[in-house]
């Protein structure tokens, strides 16, 4: 079909620039469907919502969580400016996000700057097999996956520091706003094992 | 009977050779062929070679002597994504059929590796969690004109032999409370027997059989009795039993003579031990069983309520030799706990059993009449108490799934042992919360090493109960060993070392270097006349936790004075259809 050629009669026109539109609907649609709000990854503006227990679904405050652990699981909510709670981003395992409140002054350099009133936050699952990282070992006040053993340091940006974990946990700059944690950045780092199912 | 049965299988396969000189094509395998698998020289028709799972080629053209003269005669890459692989390849009608890491299956020539088809098991989200020890997988099974596959994700599927294409599909359970398979089922009859992974996520194991044409559940035999059932006197009155473990994560063996399934039972599922008291039967258990019912005839335990992870999983071995001066009928096994045991397999009394390790101290010892442990119980941990260490075995124990080899002229049995201990802390009791899909172990541990060496080749005289021989490694062995008639044992280590062994000495004759550490079972077949061994090179499972080393995926076939061969574009067809030739 060349652009040039004057049209036709205004039939043809019309089913012409439909066939256009349907040409290219489809591959944005599809991206659409990816852009589900449910499975995107945090963004910046959300909030974060308890995973379980007795407050699941009730955004977080840093004064909730418990000075030097253990953790906590969250999911990223969307913000949505009508009702005041947006959609919860549960749609992919991969956004499941540990929150921890710790004194500032024992983060490292790349550590603080992510964290807001104390909290740190990391991408839940191990970057080993996809477990959630959901023990917290006391004595060494350590991050430990309970499928093999691997344990992160929350002061230094997740850094893998014994067990089969190949890489740290991604990394969730934080944010206070009316009093409760939101999402200051994406996830800094890939998320949970990068091959495989 | 078995005569008959052995001049039948040697005219079926010279047919075969003369029918179909070209492109080797699927031959059906009968009940007859599986029976007299020990006797079929040129193929391996099931996981352990024969039922009495022996691992021995009766074939005799590779010798120490020539075994220097060993060439690569093809290799090929499993693809995906290189998580390990672990299987045991099976070869009929010159097809080799084999799984990679999360049951990818391929049906290739034996001659070249050219690949016939392939089937690739589509996997939902979430799997890799429920997974203990990565997506490994150990092979197949054979029957009529199909090929069964147990899937991750605890389904069971038939694959046309001919072209790959499914047949039918059974679910086996709900893989995201837990449950999933990898082992190659045993066939008995038309009774497909399949064991279940699962017990570090509070399963409750079994054994299901499924009807071989059809795929119909035929019985479900569980190790973990529930309230009322025989052994559920052994568990607390309470529902522990539900989270029993007791997986079946590895193949039986089958008596034909008797008709009794043998099956090793893993261990119970929390590692808490204050949380079931009691013996727990049948974990850590070896269990006889009827094939048409599932029916348990008889069971022997070598670990009561164990604390350790010593799963009694292992494949029985089947033999018949003197004992104590007595022709016996005997199943010997090498167990996670650090002993090999031999067991009467009529009714399952303990005959004996030799360490297979040094050190260990989760025992004083073994009552010489019943076998029973008498456990050093300050090697048990407490829930919410202190660390203990070093205990020895550790976790991955004193031998682990990786298969021994028994060669029935000289009565020896070939294993692989590991010298390492761990420590073991346990939870405090409310800390372990049981939770469909979720880890339900209760322990923190860290495995060590106990010197410089780890990985042991050792050669056992079953009727003297000597060690004749001991072969050193520097890492964990995580392999099978193949045993043949020629005299030379076939191995890998994890350096990627594929090593063939003088039986009798047990002085390496020649190694390769396949690229990754080999954790998968070597085995012989032959072609045209020709002996041929085979082996999958490829890092994953459990060794992979521990140490980081490049990832593999490999199968390498070698033949003395082979030759490597050209592959003559064994991938022409996807060629052909991506990079078609243009033409107007």
């Amino acid at each position: 079909m060349s652009l040039k050629r004057p049209c036709c009669d205004g039939a043809r026109r019309t089913l012409l620039l439909g066939a256009a539109v349907g040409f290219v609907a489809r591959p944005v649609l599809a991206a659409a469907l990816a852009q589900d709000p449910r499975s995107q990854r945090p963004q910046a503006g959300d909030r974060l919502v308890y995973v379980e227990g007795e407050r699941k679904g009730a955004s977080v405050a840093p004064e909730d969580l418990p000075a030097g652990g253990p953790q906590v699981l969250a999911w990223p909510m969307a913000p949505d400016t009508n009702s005041g709670n947006g959609v919860v981003r549960d749609g992919s395992r991969g956004n499941q996000i540990l929150l921890l409140r710790l004194d500032p002054s024992t983060l490292d350099a790349d550590t603080r700057p992510r964290s807001a009133d104390g909290v740190i936050a990391y991408a839940a699952l191990c970057s080993h097999a996809g477990c959630i990282v959901k023990i917290w070992d006391e004595r060494d006040a350590l991050l430990q996956c309970p499928c093999h053993n691997s344990h992160y340091d929350p002061r230094k940006a997740a850094a893998v520091v014994s067990g089969p974990a190949p890489r740290r946990l991604a990394a969730l700059p934080l944010a206070v706003r009316d009093g409760v944690l939101t999402v200051a950045a994406p996830f800094i780092g890939a998320v949970g094992p990068t091959t495989g199912q | 009977m078995k005569t008959a049965i052995r001049l039948l299988s040697g005219c079926c396969c010279v047919a075969t050779l003369l029918a179909w000189p070209g492109s080797p094509r699927a031959q059906p395998v009968t009940t007859a062929d599986l029976l007299g698998a020990q006797s079929d020289n040129a193929e391996w028709l099931m996981y352990g070679r024969d039922y009495r799972n022996w691992r021995y080629s009766p074939l005799a053209a590779i010798t120490p002597a020539n075994a220097a003269q060993l060439r690569p005669v093809w290799a090929m890459s499993t693809g995906g994504s290189f998580s390990g692989l672990e299987a045991t390849p099976l070869v009929r009608g010159g097809i080799m059929y084999f799984t990679a890491d999360y049951a990818r299956t391929f049906a290739v020539d034996a001659r070249n590796g050219a690949i016939k088809w392939r089937y690739e098991p589509q996997y939902e989200d979430g799997l890799a969690p429920v997974l203990c020890c990565g997506p490994i997988h150990r092979g197949v099974a054979l029957k009529d004109d199909l090929v069964y596959v147990t899937r991750l994700d605890a389904k069971l599927v038939a694959l046309h032999a001919a072209d790959g294409t499914v047949a039918w599909e059974q679910k086996i359970d709900d893989w995201k409370a837990g449950v999933t398979t990898n082992s190659a089922p045993l066939v008995v009859g038309d009774h497909v027997i399949v064991g279940v992974s699962g017990g570090e996520y509070g399963v409750r194991g079994y054994l299901k059989s499924f009807e071989a044409k059809t795929g119909k559940l035929q019985w479900t035999s569980y190790t973990v009795p529930a309230p009322g059932e025989p052994g559920s006197e052994t568990w607390p009155h309470d529902d522990s039993w539900k989270t029993g473990g007791g997986p079946t994560w590895l193949t039986g063996s089958y008596d034909a003579d008797t008709k009794t399934v043998y099956w090793g039972v893993g261990n119970p599922g929390s590692w808490i031990t204050e949380l079931h008291p009691g013996d727990n039967l049948y974990t850590d258990c070896m269990l006889a069983l009827d094939p048409e019912t599932g029916k348990i005839k008889w069971h022997f335990q070598y670990t009561q309520n164990d604390a350790w992870d010593y799963d009694g999983m292992a494949t029985p071995i089947l033999v018949d030799l003197p004992i104590d001066g007595k022709p016996t009928k005997a199943a010997i096994v090498s167990n996670r706990n650090g002993f090999f045991y031999a067991i009467d397999r009529v009714d399952g009394h303990f005959l004996y059993a030799i360490p297979l390790v040094d050190g260990i101290n989760w025992t004083s010892g073994l009552d010489p009449v019943t076998g029973r442990p008498t456990v050093n119980e300050a090697m048990r941990p407490k829930a919410g108490g202190k660390r203990v260490e070093p205990i020895v075995p550790g976790l991955e124990g004193g031998t682990n799934w990786f298969a021994p080899a028994f060669d029935p002229e000289s009565g020896v049995a070939y294993v692989a042992v590991n010298q390492w201990g761990m420590g073991l802390t346990a939870w405090e009791k409310a800390k372990l919360v049981y939770k469909p899909g979720e880890p339900y172990q209760g322990v923190d541990y860290q495995m060590y090493r106990m010197g410089d060496t780890i990985g042991h080749v050792r050669a056992i005289d079953v009727a003297t109960k000597k060690v004749l021989w001991d072969h050193p490694s520097p890492l964990p062995l995580f392999s099978s060993l193949l045993a043949t008639k020629g005299g030379v044992l076939f191995t890998g280590d994890q350096r990627g070392r594929f090593m063939a062994l003088d039986a009798k000495s047990g002085k390496e004759v020649w190694s390769f270097q396949t690229g990754s550490g080999i954790n998968a079972s070597p085995i012989a077949y032959e072609l045209d006349g020709k002996e041929y061994v085979a082996i999958l090179s490829g890092l994953g499972g459990d060794p992979s936790f521990y140490y980081s080393a490049p990832k593999g995926g490999m199968l390498w076939v070698f033949s003395v004075d082979g030759v490597l061969a050209e592959n003559g574009a064994p991938n022409q067809i996807e060629i052909d259809k991506a990079l078609p030739v243009f033409s107007k």
